[in-house]
């Protein structure tokens, strides 16, 4: 092959295409590996809050630990998700412990009902066992429930001889000479029917 | 009687008290005995006792609940016709007449609206 510049062969063109081919190569190569470290720098931190969603979950209480979540990169994100997921647990503690102190002052207010007993210096080593000291005191229980059964006898009726009235307090004679009075048959609590009755 | 002694014996958990004005009691229980009549108990008034109940006619009917509150009462009439008070008794001893639930509910509101003024 003859150019102007004097004879080329197929080789040197071959060579030519080849460098031309290669700086292409190395110059769409490097814009490539511009372009990736330029959306590298930009993209992580959308990559980078995704895996952190289901760390979000995890941390419940501190709002503050997913804040820089979503600003700081994967490096720095990690720190958070750790402290995040060490944070619940070490919540938790505290959550589990608070029902505790919960139950033992709302137990301390019965232990200060129920009369004689003084738990509240167990109260602080054993709350489960004040609690349960709470409830077995049984005679403060007891005296309510006399009481409630004391209340039916004597009801809140007016006496008199009307549906819903107590009756007047009477007397009635049985066959063998005993007397059978109205509190008699309240005293059985067995109802009473009387049928009064002449043979004229 | 003839009526009420078969009803006395459905109904166990009651007492129930045949009381006459002018008989004497051993005349009444000597009546049932002969008759065979065994869940009435024969009774005689004492006192005041029908003055006070104002039973003024005859065959007047009363019963009471365990509290001693008049449950239902009336003159004359069937005691089969009573059998639902029997029932009621029956299931709870201390049953308040559902009337007199009514009205004492009425009158708790009407006290509770009065209250306020």
């Amino acid at each position: 092959m003859r150019l102007a510049g004097g004879v080329v062969d197929a080789e040197s063109i071959n060579q030519m295409m080849r460098r031309i081919l290669r700086t292409f190569a190395v110059v769409f190569i490097g814009g490539m590996l511009a372009a990736l470290m330029a959306c590298a720098s930009e993209a992580p931190s959308a990559p980078a809050s995704a895996p952190a969603q289901p760390a979000s979950p995890v941390t419940i209480n501190p709002p503050e630990t997913l804040a820089p979540t979503a600003t700081t990169t994967t490096a720095t994100q990690l720190a958070p998700v750790t402290t995040a997921t060490e944070a619940p647990a070490a919540a938790s503690q505290p959550a589990m412990q608070a029902p505790a102190a919960t139950t033992e002052t709302t137990s301390s207010p019965t232990a200060a009902a129920a009369p004689g007993d003084t738990p509240a210096v167990t109260a602080t080593s054993a709350p489960t066992a004040t609690a349960a000291a709470t409830h077995t005191p049984a005679p403060p229980a007891e005296t309510p429930t006399a009481v409630a059964t004391e209340a039916p006898t004597v009801p809140a009726a007016p006496v008199g001889t009307n549906v819903g009235e107590i009756p007047p307090a009477f007397t009635m004679e049985g066959s063998d000479g005993t007397v059978i009075a109205l509190a008699d048959l309240t005293l059985t609590g067995k109802p009473a029917f009387m049928m009064y009755f002449a043979t004229w | 009687m003839r009526t009420l002694d078969p009803i006395a014996s459905k109904y166990p958990d009651l007492d129930f008290y045949i009381v006459s004005y002018n008989e004497p009691v051993g005349a009444i229980a000597d009546y049932i005995e002969e008759h065979g009549y065994t869940d009435v108990i024969p009774a005689g008034p004492v006192g005041t006792m029908l003055a006070d109940l104002e039973v003024t006619r005859q065959m007047a009917m009363m019963v009471v609940n365990g509290n001693g509150m008049i449950y239902h009462r009336q003159v004359m009439g069937s005691a089969g016709s009573w059998e639902s008070y029997f029932v009621e008794l029956t299931a709870d001893p201390n049953a308040i007449p559902p009337g007199v639930e009514i009205q004492r509910q009425k009158d708790q509101r009407q006290q509770d609206l009065q209250l306020p003024s």
